[in-house]
Formats: structure tokens, sequence, C-alpha cells
């Protein structure tokens, strides 16, 4: 018998997502979903004047900067999304005042678009 | 080996991976023909990672900026415990090759960098921000789990 222990370390990006990425212009589509970024998305990526599609769900990220023109996105192909991250990955609960889901109460893969976004639906206290 | 000077001259060709590997030495090669090809200097040499200096590291025909932002990315991503890192940090291989980079057909710069569900961890470098002609960056889905014992 031995007394080796099994470890599930969670492989993934961590940390924050670094305020450079604003510096990038002419980036249409970020995908960040399904890792471990952890604190508030840069202010930057409302400078991001291209930018199309945002997708940041099943993070840990607690503050999300409003970005007009996704909302207005003529093309209806604007997905801005975000959450307090997989529960089973992290123990303690997030505080997120403008996550636009949480895994409590919609699925991690659903797609919130903003033609139909409720902010009273979507925002946990 | 303190300094490697071999500037003023015709030498032309490949600058050859040992030059980067002089450990702590200053490696002087401007003025030469280097630059009449398309050819890159060795990534560890731009990178200066054993060298001392290397006086043509700022020379972006020899070490294109963007591959030195891809190299750190690399770096901080853990790219050695990659699922797939094909390509990457070669000394030689144009960065466009690497597993998930895309470039633009002419100038070689980088638009698209996708490497979803590839086993990435540590941190997100803040050398990104110098891709600056990036259009779609895509690393959804690295949260993986491994056993390990």
């Amino acid at each position: 018998m031995s007394n080796q222990t099994y470890n599930f370390p969670f492989i993934s990006i961590q940390g924050s997502i670094p305020l450079e990425l604003g510096k990038l212009s002419n980036l249409m589509y970020l995908r960040l979903s399904y890792n471990a970024f952890t604190g508030a998305a840069p202010d930057g990526l409302t400078e991001m004047k291209r930018l199309q599609l945002l997708q940041l769900q099943s993070n840990r990220i607690t503050k999300i900067p409003t970005i007009p023109r996704l909302i207005d996105n003529i093309h209806g192909q604007s997905t801005f999304v975000a959450d307090c991250g997989v529960p089973s990955a992290f123990d303690e609960a997030l505080e997120c005042y403008n996550c636009t889901m949480c895994c409590e109460y919609y699925s991690a893969a659903a797609i919130v678009h903003f033609d139909s976004f409720d902010p009273q639906l979507l925002t946990i206290h | 080996m303190k300094r490697l000077g071999l500037s003023n001259n015709a030498f032309t060709g490949v600058i050859p991976i040992q030059v980067g590997q002089l450990q702590g030495a200053s490696v002087l090669l401007k003025d030469n023909r280097f630059q009449n090809t398309s050819n890159t200097a060795p990534l560890n040499l731009c990178l200066e990672r054993e060298v001392k200096d290397f006086d043509l590291a700022d020379d972006t025909t020899l070490c294109p900026p963007e591959r030195n932002a891809l190299s750190n990315f690399y770096d901080s991503a853990k790219g050695a415990e990659w699922t797939n890192g094909s390509l990457w940090l070669d000394e030689y291989a144009s960065y466009c090759d690497w597993k998930g980079v895309t470039c633009e057909d002419d100038m070689n710069h980088v638009v698209k960098l996708n490497l979803t569900n590839n086993g990435l961890s540590g941190r997100l470098s803040e050398s990104i921000g110098n891709l600056t002609f990036m259009k779609e960056l895509d690393l959804c889905d690295n949260d993986i789990k491994v056993m390990s014992i």
C-alpha cells in the first residue's frame, strides 16, 4: 500500500488580463473563455475600435468595462459574455457586480446576445 | 569568449546557432550582408538569452519584434507544457509557421493567434500588446484538468 496523494491540478491561464491587450487596436475577435483569469478586465478594451466579439465566460473576472459599441453592433454578432467562473474550480464565491451571467443560474456554455440582454435578469448582487 | 567582433566585413548567409550560445559575450555583426536575404538571426541570439548583447537585436529583419513578442508569450504561458507547441521557439523557422499563428501573406504580421484547448497555463504575457496587427486572439478552453501522481 502506498501513501501516494492524487492531485488534480487546475491547468489554465491565470492572473489578470494584461493592460497591454488594449493596444491591439486591430483586434476584432477576442476569446479568453474557459480559463482562470482573475481581477478586472482592462478598461483598454473600450479603446478597441474594431472589436466585434468578446467572450470572457468561465473565468474569475470581477469587473468588465462597458463597451457600448458592442451593444449597438449592427451585425447582431456581438457577444459580450462574462461570468463568475466554474464553481467546481474555485472554492469561494465571487463578488461580481456586472457579470452578464453566472454559472449558478445559467449554463457556462450559453451565449448571451445583447439583443436579448436584460441586466436585471442576469446581474447578481 | 567576451567579445565576438565581426563588424565591417562581407559576411552573408545564415548566422549560426552557436553564435547565440556564446555565454556572456558581446556579439558585434554590424555592417555585413546578413540583411540581404530574408533570413532571420537565431532566436536565442535575438532574445539575448545567453549572449550579453547583440548589436543587431533591434534589426527588424534579422530579429522580428513579433517573433520576440510571441516568444515571451510562450514562456509566460508555459509553452514547454503545451499539448502542441509545434515549431514554437525554433531558432530559424518562421514564426508564421508556429502552431496556431497565422500571418498576413506579404508582411509577416501576426493577424491571428489560436491556441484553444492546448494546455496553456501560467499567465498571459504583456508582450501580447506588441502584436499590434492581430485581428483574432483565441485562447479559450485551456482549463483542462490533468491527473498527476
